[in-house]
């Protein structure tokens, strides 16, 4: 491979159908430079075992998009704790690739993330949670979106508070502080104050919660809590909001116990190295 | 009232459960019911993944600008605060270029989620029936060829006719 050239690659892998009792994978990998020539490489793969295992090991997970995106570390940490591997795929936003025709085959609005697996294309990251959590309902951590139907209820009932009531103040905040003096872009002190005097008020609903209850959906740590992460990642370390949290009891106890899993800590650190 | 924290409706109680939020709500009673009347999630892992997909896009881009709409233009004046042109014409606009991606996906398939009505499609139906009705932008949805069809074929489902004369 020729150094300096830029590659974008799909890879796609699929099995035939033997006329021996033997898998055949063969993957296709389709090489693209900057100067839009294609050269094919056809690398033939014998795989002996037909265990479903070793098919999801071969089977690619990809997630596109930027590991600082909020929305991207919530498909990762879903996916880190659910022991399930990736390829993350690098999309510049700086560069407007998510804005690009072939992006836009992937996510129609042009947002990040966009995920792919053996069997299909998805976008909106809680969709892509839930449907991770579906998948491999026996990797990894299986409390996180359980079977039962009245816990699960209780989980999506908290992950639609993350939407509705979480995640409208939080972003907003989460955008102002940390991402627009990052992007020179001058903030806005109205929708500062108007924001975070939304986001108390949700806190004070999470500290009675919490004071009933360990995690938000019930005893165990699971995606409603999950979801949470990314943008209450930013506010504690970049914008210095850990006192809206800390000053509270129980979130600041609930914080402490799920900021320090370490599969978010493996998203911070894959954050560090992208 | 303690039945929900955050003072806001539904909040429904099956028994002794209690639970609120309207799309955790839905998803609920689908599970719950799945045998019975429509299946309102897919067959499948993957059909399910997608009607969670669309479910996602409503709440978080279809939801935002048409409840600004409603919120200006149908309540300003009940709730006495003014109405924010400015905040109208940019949520028309938000809302026209998530309808102009919808136009897209519904030229290709049926319904949201496939080729199957679905709790993605179930979702738009009431702040839609507010966008037709009395906040008076039908032609976002006339002036969309695949959107206006699809509008006219979940609205017209017997499920949601009742909803109206309640």
């Amino acid at each position: 491979m020729k150094k300096g050239i830029k590659w974008k690659f799909a890879a796609s892998s699929f099995q035939l159908t033997p006329l021996f009792p033997l898998p055949l994978y063969l993957s296709i990998v389709w090489l693209r430079t900057e100067q839009n020539t294609k050269a094919k490489l056809f690398f033939p793969l014998c795989l002996l075992s037909a265990a479903k295992s070793t098919m999801a090991a071969v089977a690619p997970v990809k997630v596109y998009g930027p590991p600082l995106s909020t929305a991207v570390s919530r498909v990762l940490a879903c996916l880190i704790e659910k022991d399930v591997a990736f390829q993350l795929v690098p999309v510049s936003m700086a560069k407007g690739e998510h804005k690009k025709p072939d992006f836009l085959k992937l996510q129609p609005f042009g947002q990040v993330p966009a995920f792919q697996d053996d069997s299909i294309s998805l976008f909106e990251s809680r969709a892509i949670c839930r449907y991770i959590c579906e998948k491999y309902p026996d990797k990894g951590n299986t409390a996180l979106y359980p079977a039962n139907p009245l816990a699960k209820a209780s989980v999506d009932q908290w992950l639609e508070a993350e939407s509705q009531s979480f995640n409208p103040p939080s972003g907003v905040l989460v955008f102002q502080l940390a991402f627009a003096p990052r992007m020179k872009i001058p903030q806005d002190p109205k929708a500062i104050k108007l924001n975070q005097d939304k986001l108390k008020k949700v806190l004070d609903v999470y500290e009675k919660r919490l004071s009933e209850s360990k995690f938000l959906a019930g005893d165990e740590f699971s995606l409603a809590d999950l979801s949470h992460l990314p943008n209450a990642d930013y506010l504690v370390d970049v914008a210095g909001k850990g006192e809206v949290f800390g000053s509270r009891e129980n979130v600041g106890r609930w914080w402490e116990e799920i900021s320090g899993r370490e599969a978010w800590n493996k998203v911070k650190e894959l954050r560090k190295s992208a | 009232c303690r039945a929900q924290p955050f003072g806001s409706v539904p909040v429904i109680q099956d028994g002794d459960y209690t639970l609120y939020e309207s799309r955790a709500i839905i998803r609920y009673y689908s599970e719950k019911y799945k045998s019975q009347g429509t299946d309102l999630l897919g067959k499948t892992i993957e059909e399910r993944g997608l009607v969670e997909q669309w479910l996602e896009v409503e709440s978080q881009n279809f939801h935002p600008p048409i409840y600004n709409l409603t919120l200006h233009v149908m309540f300003a004046s009940v709730l006495g605060f003014p109405a924010d042109e400015l905040l109208i014409r940019e949520s028309e606009e938000k809302l026209g270029k998530v309808l102009d991606v919808y136009e897209e996906r519904l030229s290709k398939s049926k319904y949201l989620a496939g080729d199957f009505f679905s709790l993605a499609d179930l979702s738009h139906l009431p702040f839609t029936q507010y966008l037709v009705g009395p906040i008076g932008k039908e032609y976002m949805i006339r002036s969309r060829k695949h959107v206006s069809a699809w509008w006219d074929d979940i609205s017209s489902r017997p499920s949601w006719k009742k909803v109206l004369q309640l």
